[in-house]
């Protein structure tokens, strides 16, 4: 397709980008739900289809008592037990962090997992999780997957983690599993994703 | 890597304070633009936003054609952003493309800050002079930084602070140094005079501890600082070691012998040695001497130009001493002579790399008088070779360029009639020529050269040779990096030097050095005073940058050439270098115009 065919395609759609959305990531004391804990939160906005980077957001948090980094995770995120001793608890942040998520969309990269981490730590407080919608980049990826390769008798293995789908369009590695860059790297993604997919409303965004 | 570190690498953001870099932090976009969307329109709306291209390439595009190419850690879009006019290009992603976008706000306070502003308001020709001009610039402080970074000779040697002072001697004895960092928040230091004075002179046994006797905290300079900063800095604090902190880490430690060490690298130093030399024994010496030197001028502040006639000068005392002791074997010449040195030699503009270009001129055609410089040119050469001066690849010495005067000035004649394209190379090189020893006067060569350039069609074909090479860019105007790096020489210097040549000789100016003959053509009006300010700050640039190239080199203990790797440039020595490359580029079609090129065979 050449030049012409690509602005005509990718003119600025009104729909999406009159919406904004919130790219969070977040990090934990390991990957079981029922006794590990949010160690840090990082969110960033996408307002009028461009990060607003200025704006992004970045908390650690201090888990309860009961939990502390585990030697798992600390070889993951580097996050150590005396960097969080003095952080404010997830109780202290999380009114920062709703305000942030009700503004609009939500997006993740593999949503379960942080969703999982989220919803618990709400319980924890006795709040309920705000039921925001959650765009995952790995649906869009993997529709794009099967976009492309829908003839492809044996398609390639979808290579799912954030730095390997940014690898797929050349997105420079970022530092994985500080939740901010984490969140960073989710929200260009997005972008990609978004235009390769020519998804120009929000319903086209599933 | 985060957006503001990586922005922090390029310019002219790496030029802003920690206020600055807070302020741009504050207001930074991130943008995606798909392969060719279009991110401004020429005559479309006004920029509101400076663009930096984080990863992928955007072409600015006038009509179809491509204007240039901008590539990561470039901005775009500032013309019309602070014009506040419309573009007066498109600009297209050329593939997948992320871009940061500093908002007008912000940039409108960010150029507030003179050192950020001066990137976008001078000129090439004033950026470049401020560039190499000393002062603080991005350029100079970089290469300092490496500077510094190489005087330091070893990693820092640390000592615990509960370790006694007998333990911490034996491990200066054993390291070499003569201070030992004290490990600990603050960080200390513990010098040879404390253990002198803190110790010794006051009674204190050799189980005294470390922490006792030592210095905290211990005082860093930056490892940006100038060696005239790092002086003021041990005088200031009367100390004897200079702690160099590089970003938080410690680099090593400086001392003042260290100091001491550079500042005997004199010229005139070397000078004296020069006449002491021994031949050929002290011949290999020469080299590293001469590097050392030119490392050491550097240092002090002067810069490629200004150090080049100095290079040029030793390597004339040094052909004049192996001429000397020639003769005092070979016994005096029967009859006058001149030694010659042409090219860059000829010019005074000579690099560490460097090539033997010489010849001889003698007054008559006798056997006697051949047979003695034949033997003169053979002791000179191989003396040249000796002391690192490496033969001509193209045979321009002394050893078979060696014809009586008045053959001399037949065969320059010869080059009207016939201007192969071989010859005029030759020409080239013979026209900047210097007598560099020897009584025989030249005056009627130069009349020969002179007499030549009025001829308008011996001109057009010295212009078609002189724009034999030409800068290496691409067909989107990026510059071509062949497999050893980009050619200084090939693509810069010797089109500058051969466009300088050209022009000067056109007004008829027996000037030799390129800046002198770019003054000369300025003031006969063959070339204008904005063409010969662009290629005077092109050609100083470009020497500076293929001098401190090859001084890293040969302090690495590799041979010096005259390539660079665009990786290894900083970020403002890389947008200079490409812009170098197209104001030559198009000076080089504009006098193909100029002296009708296309209209010879």
């Amino acid at each position: 397709m050449g030049p012409i065919g690509w602005r005509k395609r990718l003119r600025p759609s009104p729909d999406w980008t009159t919406t904004t959305f919130w790219a969070i990531d977040v990090e934990t004391t390991g990957l079981d739900v029922r006794r590990d804990q949010i160690l840090s939160v990082g969110m960033v906005p996408i307002r009028d289809g461009v990060i607003r980077y200025g704006e992004r957001f970045a908390t650690l948090v201090r888990p309860g008592s009961a939990s502390v980094p585990t030697h798992d995770g600390v070889g993951i995120h580097h996050i150590l037990p005396g960097d969080v001793a003095s952080a404010p608890t997830f109780g202290a942040v999380v009114d920062a962090i709703e305000l942030r998520l009700r503004e609009g969309l939500v997006v993740m990269h593999h949503a379960p997992v942080d969703l999982a981490f989220l919803a618990k730590a709400y319980r924890d407080l006795g709040r309920t999780w705000p039921r925001v919608r959650v765009i995952d980049t790995l649906d869009l990826l993997m529709r794009l997957h099967h976009q492309r390769h829908h003839f492809t008798p044996f398609p390639p293995p979808l290579r799912a983690s954030l730095r390997d789908a940014r690898a797929e369009f050349g997105l420079a590695a970022h530092d994985a599993h500080d939740a901010l860059s984490d969140a960073v790297a989710t929200a260009e993604l997005f972008l990609v994703l978004r235009s390769r997919l020519g998804v120009c409303t929000l319903r086209g965004l599933g | 890597m985060e957006p503001l570190e990586f922005l922090a690498q390029h310019a002219p953001f790496d030029r802003l304070d920690a206020s600055g870099r807070r302020l741009l932090g504050t207001a930074l976009e991130i943008a995606y633009a798909p392969p060719g969307s279009v991110v401004l329109t020429r005559g479309g709306a006004v920029a509101e936003r400076l663009y930096v291209v984080r990863k992928g390439t955007v072409r600015l595009e006038r009509d179809g054609q491509v204007q240039q190419v901008i590539e990561a850690g470039e901005c775009f879009g500032f013309p019309s952003l602070i014009g506040r006019a419309a573009p007066t290009a498109d600009a297209v992603a050329a593939d997948d493309t992320l871009l940061y976008q500093v908002p007008r706000d912000a940039f409108d306070l960010l150029m507030e800050r003179r050192e950020f502003a001066d990137f976008f308001l001078l000129d090439l020709g004033a950026r470049l002079r401020q560039a190499t001009a000393g002062g603080p610039s991005a350029t100079l402080g970089t290469a300092l930084a490496a500077e510094v970074g190489r005087l330091i000779d070893s990693a820092p040697v640390y000592v615990e602070p509960t370790r006694s002072v007998e333990a911490a001697a034996a491990l200066m004895q054993a390291s070499g140094v003569s201070a030992l960092l004290v490990t600990g928040t603050p960080l200390g230091i513990l010098t040879d005079a404390d253990l002198r004075n803190r110790v010794l002179a006051v009674g204190r046994g050799p189980s005294t501890t470390v922490d006792d006797v030592a210095t905290r905290p211990v005082k860093t300079i930056a490892h940006t600082a100038t060696l005239i900063e790092v002086l003021a800095f041990m005088l200031d604090h009367r100390v004897h070691h200079a702690v160099v902190d590089e970003g938080g880490r410690i680099a090593g430690v400086l001392t003042d012998t260290d100091l001491l060490r550079l500042q005997v690298r004199s010229p005139l130093a070397l000078l004296r040695g020069l006449d002491r030399l021994a031949i050929p024994g002290d011949l290999p010496r020469y080299a590293s001497d001469l590097a050392a030197m030119v490392e050491s001028l550097l240092w002090s502040g002067l810069d490629a130009l200004q150090i080049a006639p100095l290079v040029s000068r030793m390597h004339d005392a040094l052909t004049a001493r192996l001429i000397v002791a020639a003769a005092a074997e070979l016994g005096p010449s029967p009859a006058p002579y001149a030694w010659m040195v042409h090219g860059a030699e000829g010019r005074m503009e000579q690099s560490l790399l460097t090539d033997q270009d010489n010849a001889l001129a003698s007054a008559d055609a006798s056997p006697e008088l051949e047979g003695y410089l034949a033997a003169l040119a053979a002791r000179v050469v191989e003396g040249l070779a000796a002391a690192g001066v490496a033969p001509c690849g193209g045979g321009f010495m002394a050893t078979n360029w060696r014809y009586p005067l008045d053959e001399w000035v037949r065969r320059f004649r010869g080059w009207q009639a016939a201007p192969s394209p071989r010859a005029l190379i030759a020409a080239m090189n013979l026209f900047d020529f210097r007598r560099v020893h020897g009584t025989l006067d030249l005056a009627p060569l130069q009349a020969t050269v002179l007499a030549l350039c009025r001829e308008p069609l011996f001109m057009a074909h010295l212009a078609r040779a002189s724009l034999g090479l030409e800068p290496p860019i691409g067909l989107l105007r990026q510059i071509r990096e062949e497999d050893e790096g980009v050619d200084l020489k090939k693509g810069a210097i010797v089109p500058i030097v051969n466009l300088a040549r050209l022009y000067a000789l056109d007004a008829q100016a027996a000037a030799r050095s390129t800046s002198e003959r770019l003054t000369a053509a300025e003031a006969a009006g063959t070339l204008s005073a904005g063409a010969a300010s662009m290629l005077h700050e092109a050609f100083r640039f470009t020497m500076g940058l293929r001098l401190r190239t090859q001084l890293g080199a040969v302090r690495a203990g590799m041979p010096p050439t005259h390539h660079v790797r665009l990786a290894a440039l900083s970020s403002i020595d890389g947008l200079h270098l490409k812009q170098v490359f197209h104001e030559v580029r198009q000076l080089q079609a504009a006098t193909a115009v100029r002296y009708g090129t296309d209209r010879l065979a």
